[in-house]
């Protein structure tokens, strides 16, 4: 692959971000983060309050990049059937036989919307198609369509009648992206897209396969020694148990990040050097991408909360205390 | 040239540039360090005496950006260390991650190296390197070194004491540098046993840090003085040891010989070496006292006393064997009676005198050699000449105490005093003091003082040593000559410090006239008078000294 090609993919993806900006005002670096993990070939769960488009948001990328795309409103009653698919009994030949009706699971992208009202026994049907890119259904192993990536909502104010994701599915995100509330002039900007009749129409920029083809690509490009020694850094600072821990990890922390952490940091940090144009991993990428790589990933006890420390303002912590050289 | 090598040489170049800035901050920080540091040390400098603060002030305001200049060149980052440092500068991670990849040929390698070259293609290294002058530490740097030079040229009693102290060092070096070389000489001197140079050479080791510990120039000479001492005593100390090896042969072939000789020998012997110590001869007397007469009378001299005189001068020649003598006698036979002759014939005589009596001397001593049992007896008692004396080398005062009864020969050393009663001299060599009662002298060489006073004897022994002072307290003063006397006693006094007495030998003793106390404080009366008379002096000084004799009587 020459230098052209890559630059072409560079190019391609900025223009994907320009296409889903037509429909998301706002929220560019939720955008940005979001293709950096489809190109990571990862899972996104996207926290904000209800209204900031965050299923817009999910929609545009669909159309963007030309994928298919489906959307399960998790509710309490949704039983893992209703994601995964169930075996029917038709009638084939007159005869009664089970068929595999496949679930909304089945899709390029996957909206799972409010997350946590579903009950945990729902949310873990997603457990092996996000982490697998397959679905088991009896004895029976469906493989997803590919590029597969889930798209997860969920609602940080309402926590009555909702279930809180279990760490093991957390881990299984490789961001979690806070949307923020828009600014004025972008509300306005909003307003100008949804109260009139005015359409915005999406062209497909990327296809699947392109998605595939430069996740391949991405796959191959080379990290400096220093450059993955801060990204080490710091997923180790989160470990408050570790005697060179800092001391707001040894405060606040109760379980730092696994080491899925540090493949998500520099999957998407390689992710982001290909959108900036460069062959090689610099230490803004990693910058760029540790919190929302990080922020789901660590435990933090009570005296935290009970301080009103937020994930976010550990790891903002942590990142200025780890060096980068 | 390969983009490896291409990339390699832009890291080494950004590496020069950076160790090239640091040095600059890093001698810029040093010089700062180093005035105030300095700065500080001048200040003290100024208050307590510091030899060579300003040397030291010096170094130290240099050693600052020296150091800062090695640190720099010893922290020098190593090339991947560099290539971040470039990296730094806004390249992303491209030098570096380029670096790394260094001999691989993959794509991706390939496309990282392109990358980074074309980056470093488009960035003049020198405008990123450049160094920003840091315009604070400048100032603070100049401002510190105007503040050491400002201070530096302050002058205050410390400072000039430490001067001093230094002069005061530099002299105690050359004199110590000296000792080392005198070490050397005592080392290679073939005349010392090995005892005698190790005890030498401990002497003057100590001498040495002596000298090195000397604050002032005051402590330095006495301290050399000491060490003079402590050397010259060492030494006759060694040669007194040797003599008295000698004259203990000589006392043994003396006793040998006494045994050999009859008494008529010894008698005959005895007349024959007095007549000869004493420079008797007649003959020669006679003679002399001619030539003295016929000097006095010139041209008046007749032709018969002339020839009188030729015969005696000739008869004398032969005696002696003198052809100058005869030559005198000879022209005086021609009768020229002319100043110069007499005076030729007065040298001739006194030059045969002295070749005769040399002459004598040896033949007395072959004679009685040759002739045991014919010894002459030398007169003087040996055998009282007892005397002891302190000699104090170290801390303080020795004790030492002499006494010579009779004729006798001893060398005493000894610093304090020295009493000789009776008829007797002691010589004490030393330091010290000297009390003669009645006809006796006692006499200090070096700084002693003899006499029937107490003679003003400076201490050598030890710097915390006292230092008694002159005091007439004697009924008499003697007055040195070459006669001599009985010995007389000596004693030497403690003044405190670390000593060691050495037993004296026979003691030497020297006479001295006596002359009453009275006498001697009349003279001095006299001559005070007669100077009072002739010089303007102020008539109540003149009463003044008056009064002094007055009360001295």
């Amino acid at each position: 692959m020459e230098n052209n090609e890559f630059k072409q993919m560079a190019e391609k993806i900025r223009a994907c971000e320009a296409e889903i900006g037509k429909a998301i005002i706002g929220q560019k670096d939720v955008i940005r983060q979001v293709m950096l993990a489809i190109l990571a070939d990862g899972n996104v769960l996207l926290e904000g309050v209800p209204g900031l488009g965050k299923t817009e948001l999910v929609k545009a990328i669909s159309r963007a990049l030309s994928l298919t795309f489906s959307r399960i409103q998790f509710t309490p009653d949704l039983m893992p059937a209703d994601v995964t698919g169930t075996n029917l009994i038709v009638k084939e030949n007159d005869k009664n036989v089970f068929q595999f009706e496949a679930g909304p699971v089945f899709a390029n992208l996957v909206l799972a919307d409010e997350i946590n009202r579903a009950t945990p026994k729902t949310q873990s049907a997603l457990l092996e198609a996000m982490q697998e890119k397959t679905v088991t259904v009896g004895k029976t192993t469906y493989e997803l369509p590919k590029p597969f990536m889930v798209l997860a909502t969920q609602n940080p104010i309402e926590q009555e009648g909702t279930y809180p994701l279990p760490e093991a599915q957390l881990d299984r995100f490789l961001f979690k992206l806070n949307v923020e509330f828009p600014t004025k002039a972008e509300l306005k900007e909003i307003m100008d897209i949804t109260v009139t009749n005015r359409k915005t129409e999406l062209t497909p920029v990327i296809t699947g396969d392109e998605i595939i083809e430069m996740r391949t690509a991405i796959r191959d490009m080379p990290v400096s020694e220093a450059v993955m020694d801060y990204a080490l850094s710091l997923v180790v600072a989160t470990h408050s148990e570790l005697a060179d821990a800092p001391e707001i990890s040894k405060k606040y922390i109760t379980t730092g990040a696994s080491p899925r952490a540090a493949q998500a940091i520099v999957k998407t940090a390689k992710a982001r050097a290909l959108m900036e144009g460069r062959f090689n991993v610099a230490f803004e990428d990693i910058s760029y991408v540790a919190l929302p790589a990080l922020r789901h990933r660590i435990l933090s006890n009570f005296e935290a909360m009970s301080d009103g420390v937020t994930n976010d303002a550990i790891i903002a912590e942590i990142m200025k205390e780890t060096k980068a050289i | 040239m390969s983009d490896d090598k291409r990339i390699v040489n832009y890291i080494k170049k950004a590496r020069r540039m950076v160790v090239r800035n640091r040095m600059i901050d890093h001698m810029l920080f040093g010089i700062i360090v180093g005035s105030l540091v300095a700065t500080i040390l001048v200040i003290i400098s100024l208050l307590t005496p510091i030899v060579d603060a300003r040397i030291y002030a010096l170094v130290i305001f240099m050693v600052g950006p020296l150091s800062g200049f090695i640190f720099a060149l010893v922290s020098a980052p190593g090339l991947k260390r560099a290539a971040l440092i470039l990296d730094s500068k806004g390249f992303k991670e491209r030098v570096s991650t380029a670096y790394e990849l260094k001999g691989k040929n993959d794509r991706f390698a390939k496309l990282v190296k392109e990358d980074a070259l074309a980056t470093l293609k488009k960035t003049k290294l020198k405008t990123l390197f450049s160094y920003k002058v840091d315009t604070k530490r400048v100032v603070i740097a100049l401002a510190m070194m105007m503040v050491l030079m400002g201070v530096s040229f302050v002058k205050t009693p410390a400072v000039a004491e430490a001067e001093n102290i230094k002069l005061t060092q530099v002299d105690a070096k050359k004199k110590a540098a000296e000792l080392k070389k005198l070490e050397k000489e005592i080392d290679e001197n073939d005349k010392l046993t090995a005892e005698q140079k190790k005890d030498i050479e401990e002497s003057i080791k100590a001498a040495r840090n002596e000298l090195k510990s000397a604050k002032n120039e005051e402590e330095l000479k006495k301290a050399e003085e000491r060490v003079v001492k402590k050397l010259e005593q060492k030494m006759k100390e060694y040669a007194k040891n040797d003599q008295a090896e000698a004259a203990k042969s000589l006392a043994d072939m003396a006793v040998d010989l006494n045994n050999k000789l009859t008494d008529e020998e010894k008698e005959e012997l005895k007349k024959e070496l007095k007549d000869i110590a004493e420079g008797k001869d007649d003959e020669a007397k006679e003679l002399e006292k001619d030539i003295s007469d016929a000097k006095d009378q010139g041209t008046e001299l007749s032709e018969e006393q002339l020839k009188e005189l030729s015969e005696k001068l000739k008869k004398a020649a032969e005696n002696m064997d003198s052809s100058e003598l005869s030559e005198a006698a000879k022209n005086l036979g021609n009768g020229n009676v002319n100043p110069e002759d007499l005076d030729g014939a007065m040298k001739a005589l006194k030059k045969a005198q002295g070749s005769k009596k040399a002459s004598d001397m040896e033949n007395a001593l072959n004679n009685a050699n040759k002739n045991p049992g014919g010894n002459g007896k030398n007169g003087n008692n040996n055998s009282g000449g007892n005397q002891n004396n302190g000699n104090n080398n170290g801390n303080g005062q020795g004790n030492g105490n002499g006494q010579g009864n009779g004729n006798g020969n001893g060398n005493g050393q000894g610093n304090g005093q020295g009493n000789g009663n009776g008829n007797g001299n002691g010589n004490g060599n030393g330091n010290g003091q000297g009390n003669g009662n009645g006809n006796g002298k006692g006499q200090g060489n070096g700084n002693s003082q003899g006499g029937g006073g107490k003679g003003g004897g400076w201490n050598t022994g030890s710097k915390n040593g006292k230092e008694t002072s002159d005091n007439n307290n004697g009924d008499y003063v003697t007055i040195p000559d070459d006669k001599v006397y009985d010995s007389g006693n000596l004693k030497g006094q403690d003044t405190g410090g670390e000593s060691y007495n050495t037993a004296g030998g026979p003691a030497v003793t020297w006479s001295g006239n006596k002359k009453n106390y009275k006498q001697v404080i009349g003279d001095y009366e006299k001559e005070a008078y007669e100077r009072i008379n002739n010089a303007e002096i102020p008539a109540d000084m003149q009463e003044y000294v008056k009064d002094y004799f007055n009360e001295l009587r």
